[in-house]
């Protein structure tokens, strides 16, 4: 990778944030009948109507409306919210540390028993487990999370009441907020049961979404690490007279997790995506509900600000993988 | 654990495919079901019988009743065609649109390709859900917006690789030898690039198949897709999640259809690959 494509990159990504904002802004403009024209109409007093469009600057020409917009995006502030008054930052800052949250904490649980399993299979060529493997990546992807979230809170939930059915933490049990990232502020502040009672509610949403993307690493963990177990390095390792498990896990698979860690990269954007879905069935209140709830009471600055804020977490991310991938494999440094 | 001694190449097993057979199979089953639903069912799916709440699996209701009485057999037979029409709609209008802006890209090359791959790079910036959700959020739910919204999420999908596969083409030997007798702009893209384009697109769409399916179903679930009047496999799985106490077969079966369909056109779309794209046999 030449530093000119670095450079590239980073010229671009501004472009890209700005194009995928200005999007966004227009996608919630463009349509008659659209989400400020709904709430303008729940009105019924003119008057009033009025008034709210100009409070809202949405009596203004579109452009006009968009410079505005632009403007306080490039200050760092998203809008308030109109349904409650609240400021979209503080809503951000409350809703964006439980997705970010789940969805690392499942992107290890896939990460852990998918490389696992994957090396296994690769390792001991075991056609069953490799069949296991397979059917395992293909389930994965065919199930919807929201249905396999449903049944396991039926199964782990409602009939064995192992695991709490929703929420984050249980009600009554006081906590203090410092970052909002629950693990270290509990860690922090030294709040045990708070933090047991976190981590008991994390466990369904987290499996869920973990356990489906696993099968899928695993194949990729398994097929890159055939891939490595042919090359010379690893028949000079063996040649060497090194143990057959110090090839295996220390020159074959140092080398065949970077795909994985290229596809777990692009899975966490896909994962805060997602989380639209999966937060619905647990009642996780992160920030995919917040758009959800935005949608369905036509909160248009709550819909517009989230979109946003994911869209540009997705694009960083996407950049990060691609920027880290030569440092983790030096042969891609210099093309 | 026990490592096996290394080999020195893995060895390619010729098997019987029967995956791709089975899914094709199930498939078929469902495009089955949603045609002849009022012959394969003797319920209405709307007909709400208070009488007949909540009444587990029996012979007379095979999946049960729902909240309102309803056979939700018959739900999940007539609930196959929301989801069959919108990942149908959804994915030959992605392949219309998305195929074109490929072809044309890879086609024309220069300023216009850089314009117009830039602009996939933008939708792309968006995970598709999001996209699609935006997109509803714009319009409205119900049907159609669900497949406008699902289109748009997919057509960069289309695009990229028409492009990537059309430049391959253009670089062939019969692509120079027909320019070299006279070919020229639309008749090249119609004799040379479109035929060779297509199983790779073929191939593609089955896989994008499983996507809009499974896009559908979650739009659905969010209560931004179709009217809830609709019988659809997302809505009622959003309905069981409120009876998972009284009665969880209702949202199960559906959940359950959802699954073994996208399942089937999955495992439909890795034997397609192989047979037509013998380049990415066994990738992925």
């Amino acid at each position: 990778m030449s530093l000119r494509y670095v450079l590239e990159r980073l010229i671009w990504l501004p472009v890209v944030l700005w194009a995928a904002a200005t999007l966004t802004f227009l996608a919630l403009r463009i349509v008659p009948g659209n989400p400020i024209q709904s709430v303008a109409n729940q009105m019924l007093d003119r008057a009033a109507m009025e008034r709210a469009l100009s409070e809202w600057g949405l009596d203004r020409p579109i452009h006009e409306q968009y410079a505005a917009f632009m403007s306080s995006l490039v200050r760092g502030d998203f809008g308030v919210s109109m349904s409650s008054g609240v400021p979209l930052s503080r809503l951000l800052f409350e809703r964006l540390p439980p997705t970010i949250e789940l969805a690392l904490v499942a992107l290890v649980i896939s990460t852990v028993i998918g490389v696992i399993a994957g090396v296994i299979s690769a390792a001991t060529r075991s056609r069953w487990l490799d069949y296991s493997v397979r059917t395992f990546a293909v389930l994965g992807v065919s199930i919807p999370w929201f249905w396999i979230a449903i049944v396991m809170i039926v199964i782990f939930s409602v009939n064995l009441g192992w695991a709490p059915v929703s929420g984050r933490i249980r009600a009554g049990i006081a906590y203090e907020t410092i970052t909002n990232f629950m693990i270290i502020d509990c860690i922090i502040t030294g709040n045990w049961t708070a933090l047991g009672s976190f981590l008991q509610h994390l466990t369904l949403p987290a499996l869920a979404i973990g356990l489906t993307s696993a099968g899928f690493v695993a194949r990729l963990t398994r097929s890159a690490m055939l891939d490595v177990l042919r090359v010379d390095y690893v028949r000079t390792a063996r040649s060497k007279g090194l143990r057959e498990r110090r090839v295996v896990y220390w020159h074959a698979l140092r080398n065949a997790i970077i795909p994985v860690i290229t596809l777990q990269g692009l899975q966490f954007g896909a994962l805060l995506g997602g989380a639209v879905v999966t937060e619905r069935v647990f009642s996780w209140p992160g920030v995919g509900r917040l758009l959800l709830d935005g949608i369905l009471r036509r909160d248009y600055p709550v819909v517009q600000g989230t979109i946003i804020v994911v869209a540009f977490i997705y694009v960083l991310m996407n950049l990060i993988v691609d920027l880290l991938y030569p440092l983790v494999d030096p042969r891609l440094r210099y093309r | 654990m026990e490592l096996a001694a290394p080999l020195p190449a893995v060895k390619r097993r010729r098997q019987i495919d029967l995956l791709p057979i089975l899914g094709g199979g199930f498939f078929a089953l469902v495009i089955f079901a949603a045609v002849f639903a009022p012959f394969l069912t003797p319920y209405d799916p709307n007909k709400i019988t208070i009488t007949a709440r909540f009444q587990p699996p029996s012979l007379a209701h095979p999946f049960g009743t729902d909240d309102f009485g309803r056979d939700v057999l018959a739900r999940v037979l007539y609930g196959s065609r929301t989801i069959l029409i919108t990942g149908f709609a959804s994915v030959a209008g992605a392949l219309l649109i998305g195929g074109s802006v490929g072809v044309a890209a890879g086609f024309a090359g220069g300023r216009a390709d850089n314009v117009l791959m830039r602009l996939m790079d933008i939708m792309l910036s968006f995970p598709a859900v999001l996209l699609a959700i935006l997109i509803v959020a714009s319009l409205g739910a119900g049907l159609v917006n669900a497949i406008v919204a699902i289109i748009f999420s997919m057509i960069p999908n289309f695009a990229r690789i028409a492009r990537a596969r059309t430049i391959q083409i253009m670089e062939e030997q019969f692509i120079l030898a027909s320019r070299s007798l006279g070919g020229y702009g639309i008749w090249l893209i119609l004799r040379h690039v479109l035929p060779n384009l297509a199983p790779l697109m073929i191939v593609q769409t089955t896989a994008m198949l499983a996507v809009a399916f499974s896009l559908s179903s979650a739009l659905n679930f969010l209560g931004l897709g179709v009217d809830p009047s609709i019988p659809d496999w997302g809505l009622m799985v959003s309905d069981g999640q409120r009876l998972i106490f009284d009665a969880p077969h209702v949202g199960f079966f559906p959940g359950a259809a959802i699954t073994l369909t996208i399942l089937s056109v999955n495992f439909l779309g890795d034997g397609l690959r192989d047979r037509l794209d013998p380049a990415m046999r066994g990738a992925r």
